[in-house]
C-alpha cells in the first residue's frame, strides 16, 4: 500500500524534471500536414461552374454566383463560381474531392473568425487568394522513446540537429 | 378522465418519504455531460436515480433521410466526436453491403489503423475526463490529454482534420497513408507504451484511486446480460463479447489480439478494461502496420443504393454500434436507424447508483464512459 503511494508520488515528481509539453499558441503555431482541411482555395482558371461542389455539400453552404470582373474565363463562359458561407461549413472537403476539374484545393488557413457575420461570406475572388497561415512547430520526443518528455519545436531547427 | 399533461419521461414516484430530497444533476454539465439525472437522496445516500435523456437530441436519423449517402457522413459522426471513425464506419458498412462494393485489402487495413488510433484517443479522453477528473485526479487529466494530442497530430496527418475526420466513404478510406506516417506512428507507439506504465503507477495502482473506485457500482455478470449493456461495460462484468471477434469487419480477421475481461464488474474494473484495451489497440496497430498490403485503397462506389436494407455492426470505444440503412433506388437512404453503446449502457446507471454515497455517483457515471450526445442522437 505505502509503496504504491510512494510509487505514484515518485512518478509525479519525476515529471517536474521533464520538458514542458505546452505550445504557446498563437505565438507558436503547429506545422500543418499537407492536405490539412482548412479553408478552400479556388483556382478560377480551372472552374467550369458545373455546381457539383454545391450538390455534394452536406451543409448547403455553397451557392453558385456570377462574378463581375472584366477577365475572360474560356472554360466558364457564364462566369459562375462557387461562393462559400463559412458560418455553416463543416470542413469535410467533399467539395474539393468531388470537383471534377481540380479547381478547389486545401489550405492550412483555419483562423476564420470574424467580427462581422457578413464577412463569413467568401466570394470567389476572396477564395482564390493564396493561403497565409504558416505554422512551423511539430512534436519532438526527447530521450529514448520520449522518456525526457515531449515538446513542440520549430521544424527548421529539428532538421539541422 | 384525467387530462394530466404527460410527464417528461421521469418515472420517479411522486410519493416521496419526508426525509428524502430530489436533486437534479445536470443537464448543464456538473459532470453529467448534457444529460439530466434526477436523483433522490436520503441523507448522503442515493435512494433512486433516473436519467432523463434527450437534452441534446438532434434528429440525426431524420436528417439522414434528406441528404445523399455521402453528405450524411459528417453529421452522422458528430454525435460522438471523440469516436468519429467508428460512427462513420458503422454507417458505411451497410451501404457497401447494399451496393455490393468490396473494399480492397489495403483500404481495410488503413480503416483499421485509423479506428484503433481513434479507440486510443477516445479511451484517453475517457481516462482524462470521465475517470480522472471525476475521481479528483487532475494529474492523469493533464497527462492523458497531452498524449491524446500526439495521436490527434497523426490523425490530422492521415485524414486532414483533428477530430471531424469524415474519413471513410462507401468504397474505402479517402486517403492513403501519407509519406512518413508509419515511422511517426511506430515512434509514437513506443512512447505511448512507456507512458502506459507511468499511467499505471500514478493512476491505476494509486491506492487513493483504488479506494474510491474498487467495489463501487458492482454490475454482476447476470445483470449485465439481462440489461443488455455492451462494450467495455459488458466485458468488465466478465462476458467475453466483442464484435471485432464475433463478426469481424475490416482487417480484424487477420490480426491477433485478445479481448480483456474482468470478473468483478465494479467501477475499478471498468477503469482497467479501457486501460487494457489501449494496450491491445497498440498491438493491433503494430501488426497492421507490418502486414499492410500494397494495392488500391478504395473502389469507386455508385452514389445510388438499390432497394433493400442492410445492417452494419462495429465495436466502438463505448460498445457496439448498429446501423440499419434502407435504400430505395435513389441517392438518399429512406431510413437510417442508429443504436449505439452509450444508449445501451446508460440503462445500467439507475441500478448501479442505488444505495451508494452521493460522492460515488460521479465515479460510477464516469466508469460507464457515457456520452450524452451519442445516446440522444
Ligand atoms: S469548383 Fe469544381 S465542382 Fe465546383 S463548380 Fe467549379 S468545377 Fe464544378
Ligand atoms: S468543406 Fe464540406 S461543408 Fe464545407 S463547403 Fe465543402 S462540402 Fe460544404
Amino acid at each position: 500500500m505505502s509503496t504504491a503511494v510512494l510509487g505514484a508520488m515518485y512518478e509525479g515528481i519525476k515529471h517536474i524534471f521533464k520538458h514542458t509539453f505546452t505550445m504557446k499558441y498563437p505565438y507558436q503555431k503547429v506545422l500543418l500536414p499537407k492536405g490539412f482541411r482548412g479553408r478552400h482555395l479556388l483556382y478560377m482558371d480551372k472552374c467550369t461552374g458545373c455546381g457539383i461542389c454545391a450538390w455534394i455539400c452536406p451543409e448547403r453552404c455553397i451557392s453558385m454566383v456570377p462574378v463581375t470582373d472584366n477577365k475572360e474565363y474560356p472554360q466558364n463562359p457564364e462566369k459562375r463560381f462557387p461562393q462559400y458561407w463559412y458560418a455553416r461549413c463543416c470542413f469535410c472537403h467533399f467539395c474539393t474531392e468531388y470537383c471534377p476539374t481540380g479547381a478547389l484545393d486545401y489550405t492550412p488557413d483555419y483562423e476564420l473568425a470574424e467580427y462581422d457575420r457578413e464577412l463569413l461570406l467568401w466570394s470567389p475572388e476572396r477564395l482564390s487568394r493564396p493561403p497565409t497561415n504558416i505554422g512551423e512547430y511539430q512534436s519532438v520526443f526527447h530521450g529514448k522513446d520520449g522518456n525526457q518528455g515531449v515538446t513542440f519545436e520549430p521544424v527548421i531547427k529539428q532538421k539541422s540537429k | 378522465m384525467t387530462t394530466e399533461p404527460p410527464s417528461p419521461g421521469i418515472s420517479i414516484s411522486k410519493t416521496a418519504e419526508p426525509s428524502t430530497l430530489d436533486v437534479s444533476v445536470g443537464p448543464q454539465h456538473p459532470g453529467s455531460g448534457h444529460c439530466r439525472i434526477l436523483i433522490r437522496v436520503d441523507g448522503d445516500y442515493i435512494v433512486s436515480a433516473d436519467p432523463d435523456i434527450g437534452y441534446v437530441h438532434r434528429g440525426c436519423e431524420k436528417i439522414a433521410e434528406y441528404r445523399n449517402y455521402v453528405s450524411n457522413i459528417p453529421h452522422l459522426e458528430r454525435p460522438n466526436i471523440a469516436d468519429a471513425i467508428h460512427l462513420n464506419w458503422g454507417y458505411v458498412l451497410p451501404i457497401e453491403e447494399l451496393q455490393g462494393v468490396v473494399v480492397p485489402p489495403r483500404g481495410k487495413y488503413i480503416s483499421t489503423i485509423a479506428a484503433e488510433m481513434n479507440r486510443i484517443m477516445s479511451h484517453l479522453y475517457g481516462l482524462a475526463i470521465m475517470q480522472g477528473v471525476f475521481s479528483g485526479h487532475t494529474t492523469i487529466f493533464m497527462w492523458a490529454f497531452g498524449d491524446r494530442d500526439l495521436f490527434i497530430e497523426l490523425a490530422e496527418m492521415l485524414t486532414g482534420a483533428r477530430l471531424t475526420y469524415s474519413f471513410l466513404v462507401p468504397g474505402g478510406p479517402r486517403r492513403d497513408l501519407p509519406f512518413g506516417f508509419e515511422d511517426r506512428l511506430s515512434r509514437l507507439l513506443d512512447y505511448f507504451e512507456k507512458r502506459l506504465v507511468e499511467y499505471d503507477r500514478i493512476f491505476f495502482s494509486n491506492p487513493s484511486v483504488i479506494a474510491r473506485a474498487k467495489g463501487i457500482g458492482v454490475l454482476k455478470r447476470e445483470d449485465a446480460k439481462k440489461l443488455g449493456v455492451v462494450g467495455p461495460v459488458l466485458r468488465a462484468s466478465g462476458v467475453k463479447y466483442d464484435v471485432r471477434k464475433v463478426e469481424p469487419y475490416g482487417a480484424y480477421a487477420d490480426l491477433e489480439f485478445d479481448i480483456p475481461t474482468f470478473e468483478e464488474g465494479d467501477s475499478y474494473s471498468r477503469y482497467l478494461i479501457r486501460f487494457e484495451e489501449m494496450k491491445q489497440s497498440v498491438r493491433i496497430i503494430r501488426q497492421a502496420l507490418e502486414k499492410i498490403p500494397k494495392g488500391p485503397i478504395a473502389r469507386k462506389a455508385p452514389l445510388v443504393a438499390p432497394e433493400g436494407e442492410a445492417t452494419g455492426r462495429v465495436e466502438s470505444s463505448r460498445g457496439e454500434i448498429t446501423y440499419l440503412v434502407m435504400g430505395d433506388n435513389s441517392d438518399k437512404p429512406s431510413r437510417v436507424k442508429i443504436m449505439n453503446g452509450s444508449f445501451r449502457n446508460l440503462i445500467a446507471l439507475p441500478f448501479l447508483v442505488r444505495n451508494v454515497h452521493v460522492a460515488d455517483m460521479p465515479i460510477i457515471y464516469g466508469s460507464l464512459d457515457y456520452w450524452p450526445v451519442e445516446a440522444d442522437r
